[in-house]
Parts: C-alpha cells; sequence; structure tokens
C-alpha cells in the first residue's frame, strides 16, 4: 500500500487506495468462483478506543515501553523485534510501517484517529495481523478494542437501507450446561439467522453482510424467497462484523468503489456510535463538594486569615466558610441493565446464577477483588483498571452498578468476559441520569 | 447502634435514593427532580435554627427537604429535630440554594412557588409503630403532624402514608408510589449520626474502592477523611477508625505516622469490610491489644496526644 503519490490526502482518498485493492471486475469475481480462490487478501478494519493515544507519539510511547522496567517480556520482546515508521498524512490519519525483519516482511497500516476512536486499516492478512497490529493495540495502555453485543452487532446490519445480511456465526454457550453451540452460515438471509437463534438460542458473534448501490434507497431491494435465497446480487460491497471492533471487507464490485468508501465510514462510526452508547459512564456516583467551590473561586482567603498549613476540620475557619464548606452531592449513576435473551428451560434461580458467576468470573480471573456484600450483591474491584463496580443478580438479569471511579474500560472488560466466559446470550441497556442540580 | 441496626440505616438512605433515579419504574429525576445537596446547611438565622437535611429535591421550582428517620423507635428528639424544618423561611431556603452548587445546564436558583419537608422511614418501622402500644403511636401521630411520612420498603414503594406537599406534582407522584427493586446498588450516604461503623463502611467502599489502586495506593489521615464527605467528623473517630481498619489488615501505617496507606494488595479485606464489621467488632478489636502488638501498633492515646 503506498500513499506517497497522494497530494495533501483527505481520509476518503486515503480509503479509496484500500478499496481499490478489493475492488474486483465480473471477471475477477467470476475467475475466483471457478478457482475457488481469492484473488486478493482482504481489507481488514479494527476500531480501538482511544485512552490517550496520538500517531505521532507512536516512536515515544515504544520508546517508553523498552526503557521501562515494569515491561513485561512479551511486549518487549515484540517491540524489540519489529521497527515501526510512521509518517503522518493529514489531521486524522498516518501511515504506519511495521517491519519485521525476521521474516523480511514489510507491513503497511493506515491509522485513523477521529471522534476519541483509533481505526487501523491494513491489506495483510489476518496471520499477520494478529502478530504486528493487533499485538500493538494489545500492548498500547491507551488503545482498547470495542466489543459490543449480539443485538448490536445486528443492528449495524439492520439500521442500515440496502444492507442484506448474508451470513454469520452464532454461538450458545450458556454457563448452567455443558452445552456448545457455533453454527457458521455462508450465503444465508436474516431467515437463516432467525432460525438458529430459535432452535439453538444461539446469538449471532459474527455477521456477514451485502450492501447494495445506493445506501439510502431501498426501491432495489429484491423481494426474496424465505430460505432460498443466497447473496442478493444487487449487493456491490461484501464486508463481515464482529463483536470485536474487527470488520473486513472481501470485495467491492468494480465501479463502485464510493460505495466501498461509504461502507466502511459508515462501519467505523456505527462501531463508535453503539461504544459511546452502551459503554461512556455518562454520570458517576462521584461526591463533589459545592463548598469547594467557594474555596476556590469566590472568597478570598486573607480575608478569613485562614492558616492553611494544618487545615482542620473545626477550629481556625470563621463560621461563614464552616457553612459553606458542609455537603456535599452525587454527581450521578449509571447502571447497566442485563438480560438473558435465551431463558430456556431449567434455567437456575437467581441464586444459583450468582453462586456460578462468583466462581467462575470472580473467583477465577486475577483480575477481580471481590466482597459478597448479600445475597446475590457482589462489590467488584477490577485490579488491573483500577476501578470497582457493584452487581446486583435479579431473576435471571444482572445489573452493574457504575461506582465513583467506574469508566467504560472495567465495564467493557468484564462484558466482554461475561459474553466469552460466561453466558453467550446476554443483551444490555444502560440507563444514566445526572442527580446533582 | 449495633451494626446490624446501622446497616439498615445505610440502607433506608439506598432506597430512597434508588426510588429518585429509579431502577423500576421512572424515578423522581425523570419527573424534573434533582437531589442538589446532602446535608447542606439550610438555617434560619432570626430564629437560630440550622437544619442539615440528608436529601433535598429540586426542580427548580419547588423543593423538599428529605429527612430520614432513624431506624428503631421514633424519640421524641427525632420529632423535635424534624420539626424545626417547619421554621425555615423562604428566606433560608434560597441562602439553602446559594450554597448548594447549581451548575448543571437547565438548574438555577429561582423563585419558589413552594418548599416543605418529608421524612423517609422504613416501612418495616412505619408499621411497628402503628401496631405498637399506644406511645409508639402517639409518636408517630406527633411526626406526622410536622410533616409528611414517606415509607420505602424493597421490593416495595416510595410511598407517601399521611398528609400533603405544597408541590402538588411531588404529592401526586408520592401518593401513587415509586418502586423500588428487592435489592438496590449500595451507595454510601453516610447517615447523619456518623457511627464509627458506618464511617468505616464509608471509607472503605466509596474512599478506597473508589480509588485508583492499579499503580499506587492512597493515604488517609483521621484529620481528613471527613472532608471528602464534606462533613464534619471528629479527628478523633477518623483516627479509631483507621486504626481499625489497620488492625484488621485493611490498610498499613509507619510508625509514628500519622497517614494510613491503602493498596491494591489489601483489597480483599477493604471490600469485605461489612463481614468484617460483623466478625470482629470495632470496639472489641480497638482494646483487644493483648498478643496482638506488633512493632506498628500503636495506641488511641499515640495520635491524640500527637495532635
Amino acid at each position: 500500500m503506498k500513499f506517497d503519490h497522494l497530494e495533501d490526502p483527505d481520509n476518503d482518498d486515503l480509503y479509496e487506495q484500500f478499496i481499490a485493492h478489493v475492488s474486483k471486475t465480473d471477471q475477477d469475481l467470476a475467475k475466483e468462483a471457478k478457482t475457488g480462490k481469492k484473488s486478493t487478501t482482504e481489507l481488514k478494519l479494527f476500531v480501538a478506543k482511544n485512552n490517550g493515544f496520538s500517531s505521532s507519539d507512536l516512536p515515544d510511547i515504544i520508546d517508553d515501553i523498552l526503557t521501562s522496567d515494569d515491561t513485561n517480556q512479551r511486549p518487549r520482546d515484540f517491540f524489540e523485534e519489529h521497527h515501526f515508521d510512521i509518517s503522518i498524512l493529514n489531521e486524522d490519519c498516518a501511515h504506519l510501517i511495521i517491519k519485521t525483519p525476521k521474516y523480511e516482511r514489510k507491513d503497511d497500516f493506515l491509522i485513523v484517529d477521529s471522534g476519541g476512536y483509533t481505526k487501523f486499516l491494513t491489506a495483510i492478512r489476518r496471520k499477520w495481523s494478529k502478530k504486528t497490529v493487533e499485538k500493538l493495540i494489545q500492548y498500547f495502555d491507551t488503545l482498547e478494542r470495542l466489543f459490543i453485543t449480539s443485538d448490536d452487532l445486528e443492528g449495524i446490519v439492520d439500521n442500515t437501507s440496502n444492507r442484506n445480511l448474508t451470513g454469520f456465526t452464532a454461538k450458545y454457550k450458556p454457563f448452567y450446561k455443558e452445552e456448545r453451540v457455533s453454527v457458521q452460515v455462508h450465503g444465508g438471509t436474516e431467515k437463516h439467522l432467525e432460525n438458529v437463534e430459535s432452535e439453538f438460542s444461539a446469538r449471532p458473534k459474527r455477521i456477514e453482510f451485502g450492501q447494495e448501490a445506493d445506501l439510502d434507497d431501498s426501491s432495489q431491494n429484491p423481494i426474496r424467497q424465505d430460505g432460498g435465497a443466497t447473496n442478493s446480487t444487487s449487493n456491490v460491497v461484501d464486508a463481515a462484523i464482529r463483536q470485536d471492533g474487527y470488520a473486513s471487507v472481501p470485495q467491492v464490485r468494480s465501479g463502485s468503489e464510493d460505495v466501498g468508501v461509504s461502507t466502511i465510514k459508515d462501519v467505523m462510526s456505527s462501531y463508535e456510535q453503539v461504544d459511546q452508547e452502551k459503554f461512556n459512564v455518562d454520570h458517576r456516583p462521584e461526591r463533589i463538594k459545592p463548598g469547594e467551590r467557594y474555596f476556590i473561586s469566590q472568597l478570598d482567603l486573607d480575608e478569613f486569615e485562614v492558616d492553611d498549613s494544618e487545615k482542620q476540620p473545626d477550629g481556625g475557619l470563621p463560621d461563614e466558610l464552616r457553612t459553606l464548606d458542609q455537603g456535599s452531592v452525587m454527581e450521578g449513576v449509571t447502571i447497566w441493565h442485563f438480560e438473558e435473551q435465551m431463558p430456556g428451560k431449567n434455567y437456575p434461580g437467581e441464586q444459583a446464577v450468582a453462586e456460578d458467576l462468583e466462581r467462575e468470573i470472580f473467583d477465577y480471573k486475577d483480575r477481580y477483588s471481590y466482597s459478597k456484600l448479600q445475597k446475590c450483591n457482589f462489590l467488584v474491584y477490577d485490579r488491573e483498571h483500577g476501578e470497582s463496580f457493584e452487581i446486583i443478580i435479579s431473576g435471571q438479569n444482572i445489573r452493574v452498578y457504575a461506582k465513583s471511579n467506574t469508566t467504560s474500560s472495567s465495564f467493557r472488560e468484564f462484558y466482554n468476559i461475561l459474553d466469552t466466559d460466561f453466558n453467550s446470550t446476554y443483551g444490555f441497556e444502560k440507563e444514566s441520569a445526572q442527580l446533582r442540580a | 447502634m449495633e451494626w446490624e441496626q446501622q446497616e439498615a440505616y445505610l440502607k433506608i438512605h439506598n432506597l430512597f435514593y434508588s426510588a429518585v433515579h429509579g431502577e423500576v419504574d421512572q424515578g423522581l429525576v425523570d419527573y424534573g427532580y434533582r437531589v442538589p445537596g446532602e446535608f447542606t446547611i439550610a438555617e434560619n438565622r432570626k430564629k437560630g435554627v440550622r437544619c442539615q437535611p440528608p436529601f433535598t429535591l429540586y426542580d427548580n421550582n419547588n423543593l423538599i427537604f428529605v429527612d430520614i428517620v432513624k431506624p428503631g423507635r421514633i424519640t421524641a428528639d427525632t420529632v423535635t429535630r424534624l420539626s424545626k424544618y417547619n421554621n425555615l423561611d423562604r428566606e433560608s431556603v434560597e441562602n439553602y440554594l446559594d450554597r448548594c452548587d447549581l451548575s448543571s445546564s437547565g438548574y438555577s436558583k429561582n423563585e419558589l412557588d413552594n418548599f416543605d419537608s418529608c421524612y423517609v422511614m422504613s416501612k418495616r418501622q412505619y408499621e411497628s409503630h402503628l401496631s405498637g402500644g399506644p406511645e409508639l403511636q402517639e409518636r408517630l401521630d406527633d411526626l406526622k403532624t410536622e410533616g409528611s411520612i414517606i415509607t420505602a420498603s424493597p421490593g416495595g414503594k416510595l410511598i407517601k402514608e399521611n398528609g400533603g406537599i405544597h408541590d402538588s406534582k411531588i404529592d401526586q407522584i408520592l401518593s401513587q408510589g415509586i418502586s423500588i427493586p428487592n435489592r438496590t446498588g449500595k451507595f454510601v450516604h453516610l447517615p447523619r449520626t456518623v457511627y464509627p461503623e458506618s464511617l468505616t463502611v464509608a471509607i472503605c467502599e466509596e474512599i478506597v474502592a473508589g480509588s485508583d489502586l492499579s499503580e499506587t495506593g492512597i493515604k488517609l489521615r483521621g484529620s481528613t477523611v471527613g472532608d471528602h464527605f464534606g462533613r464534619e467528623i471528629e479527628t478523633d473517630l477518623g483516627h479509631r477508625v483507621l486504626e481499625y481498619l489497620r488492625k484488621i489488615n485493611a490498610c498499613r501505617v509507619k510508625q509514628g505516622e500519622s497517614e494510613y496507606t491503602f493498596t491494591k494488595y489489601n483489597l480483599d479485606v477493604v471490600l469485605s469490610i461489612r463481614k468484617r464489621l460483623a466478625t470482629d467488632p470495632i470496639e472489641e478489636t480497638l482494646s483487644d491489644d493483648v498478643g496482638g502488638s506488633s512493632s506498628q501498633d500503636m495506641s488511641l492515646s499515640d495520635f491524640t496526644s500527637s495532635n
């Protein structure tokens, strides 16, 4: 992938370079169908939450990691075994080259940093992206891979007109029985997914979709026979999205490159929007003392001759100031309501759910310290993120309460663990309210 | 007050708060009410009356002071204390709003249509007074004459039991009641009387668990724990509680110093503090110096004399 020939490229110009890589004519596609081999690699996209990452700081961050005594051996090896070159392309974008001397490899990536999220685009094989850019995201403290729900994954396909589900991987992994179901369907429809959901209780973890030419025009949408149809011929872009912010585009029909560009832009912004809506802690029970406002901004402390060498709660302060310093407010609350979407027969009672959750997650995962406050009620501390949250199990559902230091990081991690290791069929909604006036 | 009863005291604050943000139904916040202050001072200087309501509800035009009735028997002192809200006048309430930091968009100090107060207690406590002897019933009646009583119960409702609140909107909402789930989130609202046990829970669950301990620890002093809550807490009480926490290995202190350090290595004790209070009562643990003295061990007098 080369960007040197582009003068003052805007983001779209850069995306077009990737789209061109997967652009295929009818002849190309016919050849692929005949030989059963893809003529190009897929365009890949990784979306990560940006918690302070900046492309231009990349050399410094790597330097810090390599010189710090606290760095784990694996990240150290990774950053020693690769070379990283970065060149800034425009306000949002940078070209990253990761060289792997051992295999004489030189891989290209586009970093797009905007709206609080960092996106990585590449056209290398997954095998190599796993060994390069995905490791980089994993080892940078300031980047976090997303993890969205099955519902929201479906939403990215359903909420856009002229987008058709064409395949999926759906899983069912309940915590209360030794049942493991994984169903892969290629060339299916929404109907197939519905059938798999009702038959196996499985929820989609990866969805393939086709994008028709006109993103806003649904008049061309062909009417399909239930279960009988395969990929709609009017799809000009094929793509796949997964829960962990990884999307891929295997092909774009030659001549519809603009639809390809708008599709990847829409996928990026959909991931970002879903993450913000569901994971951002808009309000937290942080204690705020209105009195501090007066101390800082409104009253001249000299006036009151306060000795600030040792501020005492009682004496020393004039009554007027003491009165102002009394009281506090809680900023607000955020609660995530998890709902079991596949309740099923023989579902255990809440006490059993709580016991399993305690044993399989809180006890088992090193990152958590926890305490059982009462029946079906846990106070949990994520030691790696340095954040706490509270859990209440109620029937088949779970509520997660943000504490004063909870951010999307510890909650996202918890949901990822819950969905991957415990129970694959929870959906959740967020409720957030400001309580101070 | 026994720890068990204190826990009930903490709980009633949470039941109320749950209905404010609305976990099951629409909460008071959905009707435009906010909580601008907890224990902010409201006073009528002319009459020499000073109140510190645990909660206040404010919707820009109406303000309701909400006090929490201590678990157990309603005492004459409680009735007297709660009756003071009726000595606050419009000026007191306006000054109160000045002390609150109204900084949210859409909320500011306005000409008030109504101001009022009400008293929250657990449904069980209310019913035990109703069905109790004449003395209990009389006490409840005394309280009712001072303002509306609102009861709350887990799995039940936050609901008005008597009288009318001047603000007709909230009066109607509370007449119908707001549902409360069986179990509510445990935000720490330090009650009016700061007992050592509730302060211990507040330090552990709000300050320590609410801090980022991933890289470093946090340091607390007996003289400043009250600052966090905007409450006047005796330095001595702060020290006692921190010394208790040291004894049960929730934190460490260097000999001769008064800063207690909490790190992630002691989190198990910090998080399970409610259980520890039941198994290792504070008074007993603090007085149990025999055999437990280490080089770090310091008695309370060491602190009080050095301050």
